[in-house]
């Protein structure tokens, strides 16, 4: 099928073999670039599957050190050891490029702290808000992580659909319709040659050189 | 001879009122024995929170718990009808004890100001709302309700520490708050408020009051068992620091002698040195309670400390509540044969924390569903 805006000549011949390598090479990159995002979205599923459950066994041990806490301190000790704390933690977002995908990288800053740090005194408290304070620290980073994996995943899975609708507009419909397009030329092309042919012959033969 | 209490009076040091002295002694050690039995204890941890509040309502705590409205009072109202029962029980020792019983135990007491001042700073610098700050407090020291009620009106965290100018303790509030800049000012001003009520308490029990000395002794080991077990906590959490900055003075150990010691990475050298210490009977007795049966040498016991020494492990929780039941009963038996002294105050006054404490752990670990075993073992019976 040939394309409104193309001339049956040479130059819209070319104009759409150009077209057509265009589209191949970008058809060739996408899927490329699609198979290598895919292998990094198993990654990151892999490495959330993981994250996960060392969340879940971090929470559980957080939870318990907890009640300890609770048991050992009460839940008003919690509050003041809680109320203690001088400097909060902060997450710096920066990103890393895979296949041109800004992907994010969360780093935490000042979350896991030194017993002297955490604004609680050491004389008047036990070693069970070490504990509980140190298990926190911990869930706290690991969240961080999988707040990280989570977001690349989020952002590669909709990178990924994208480009996947991309690859099959060119597989099954750009680069199909610019073939007819150069099919339909040289059938055009071929007919005006076999015109002139005809013409030229009819012409000599008019002149009686044939 | 005159000596000045914690409240501004001077007290007659030189001639002790003993008739006063066994009076409160008798009626303390009456009330002793009116605390929450062991059994009552094993029997709670199988009840529900409902059924503890209505125990406990028929135990003592009557005042206190009977202001909820219905029969499964919430767990933080349990706690708050706890510290103001402990708070009450405080206030009734101050009003029942004389003389120099009386300055004496003010002087212990006072370290529930530490406590309350350093909530109503913390609160005050977080931005926590009056009411909230004013559930935490436990006014069992020398700062009554209508002071700390004072210090919650200050308004601003700067108005707070003028309006503790009066305080025995405001010259360290004020040297720390000068270096306000600093991060992390909060524990340092913890510290070194517990490193100045030791100092003063060991001073004050020093200076010949009557009682005093026998009062030192069992502070002495207080003081040991808190700067072994902050030593432990220090390199578990904080390796490679001098700990001589987070230590009290005035144990049977030195400071210098805890810093020396913060040095030692040799399981052999520490040993050797730890059974030097006066608290080594004491940890190997706790260790031992904490096996089953008994059946523990001192070796294995030393095993466990060096252990984690040399790995750099924490204190268990469970080896830190033998060690409190290990105290509390080594003061029981220093108050037998001391019955008309300051020891049958102080041991009431502990048992009275520790029942306390051991009704809030009950709670609060049957409602994040602790197994009643596990849960027995961080009581102080």
């Amino acid at each position: 099928m040939m394309q409104g805006d193309i001339q049956a000549t040479r130059a819209g011949l070319q104009a759409v073999r150009r077209k057509i390598q265009i589209a191949e090479n970008g058809h060739r990159l996408l899927k490329l670039k699609r198979d290598v995002l895919i292998l990094e979205l198993i990654a990151i599923a892999n490495s959330t599957r993981r994250s996960e459950q060392e969340l879940g066994d971090l929470s559980q041990n957080a939870g318990k050190t907890l009640s300890i806490a609770k048991m050992m301190e009460g839940s008003l000790g919690i509050v003041i050891v809680s109320i203690s704390v001088e400097r909060s933690p902060e997450i710096r977002v920066t990103s890393r490029n895979v296949m041109g995908m800004q992907l994010p990288v969360f780093t935490a800053d000042g979350v896991r702290k030194e017993l002297a740090d955490r604004g609680y005194g050491l004389i008047g408290t036990s070693s069970v808000i070490d504990e509980a304070a140190e298990a926190f620290e911990g869930l706290t980073e690991a969240i961080v992580r999988h707040a990280e994996l989570l977001a690349a995943a989020r952002i590669l899975s909709a990178e990924i659909l994208r480009l996947k609708r991309r690859v099959n507009a060119l597989e099954f419909r750009v680069i199909p319709d610019l073939y007819a397009t150069r099919e339909a030329i040289t059938l055009r092309r071929d007919e005006m040659e076999r015109e002139e042919h005809s013409r030229i012959f009819w012409v000599k033969k008019r002149k009686g050189s044939l | 001879m005159g000596l000045r209490s914690g409240r501004g009076n001077w007290v007659n040091t030189a001639a002790p009122n003993p008739s006063g002295t066994i009076y409160t002694c008798t009626r303390l050690r009456i009330r002793a024995h009116q605390l929450i039995p062991r059994g009552d204890y094993l029997r709670m941890i199988h009840m529900s929170v409902a059924q503890i509040a209505r125990f406990i309502g028929e135990h003592g705590y009557a005042r206190e718990i009977h202001i909820f409205p219905g029969l499964r009072p919430d767990i933080d109202r349990i706690e708050i009808a706890l510290a103001a029962n402990l708070a009450a029980a405080c206030g009734d020792v101050r009003e029942l004890t004389t003389g120099n019983l009386k300055t004496l135990t003010d002087w212990y007491l006072h370290r529930w100001d530490i406590v309350n001042v350093m909530i109503v700073l913390r609160g005050k610098r977080r931005g926590l709302p009056t009411d909230r700050i004013r559930e935490i407090l436990v006014p069992a020291g020398d700062l009554d309700s209508a002071a700390l009620e004072a210090l919650l009106g200050a308004g601003s965290f700067e108005n707070v520490i003028a309006e503790l100018g009066s305080w025995r303790l405001y010259p360290v509030v004020e040297r720390e708050c000068r270096i306000l800049e600093r991060p992390c000012l909060f524990s340092e001003l913890e510290n070194r408020l517990w490193q100045q009520y030791y100092t003063d308490l060991i001073r004050n029990c020093g200076s010949g009051i009557p009682g005093g000395e026998l009062f030192l002794d069992s502070l002495r080991l207080e003081i040991d068992l808190a700067n072994f077990r902050n030593l432990l906590r220090l390199r578990a959490g904080a390796a490679g620091k001098d700990p001589s900055g987070q230590m009290i003075e005035g144990g049977n150990i030195s400071v210098d002698e805890l810093s020396a010691l913060s040095r030692i990475a040799d399981r052999d050298v520490f040993v050797s040195t730890f059974r030097t210490f006066r608290l080594h009977p004491l940890l190997v007795e706790a260790y031992r309670s904490l096996a089953a049966g008994g059946n523990v040498s001192a070796q294995e016991a030393e095993d466990y400390i060096s252990d984690r020494w040399v790995e750099r492990k924490r204190p268990l929780h469970e080896m830190e509540m033998a060690v409190a039941r290990v105290r509390l009963n080594r003061m029981a038996g220093l108050s037998k044969r001391n019955p008309f002294s300051i020891l049958p105050v102080i041991l009431y006054l502990e048992r009275k924390k520790y029942e306390v404490f051991n009704i809030r752990a009950i709670v609060r670990g049957i409602e994040d569903g602790v197994e009643p075993e596990k849960i027995a073992q961080y009581l102080v019976i």
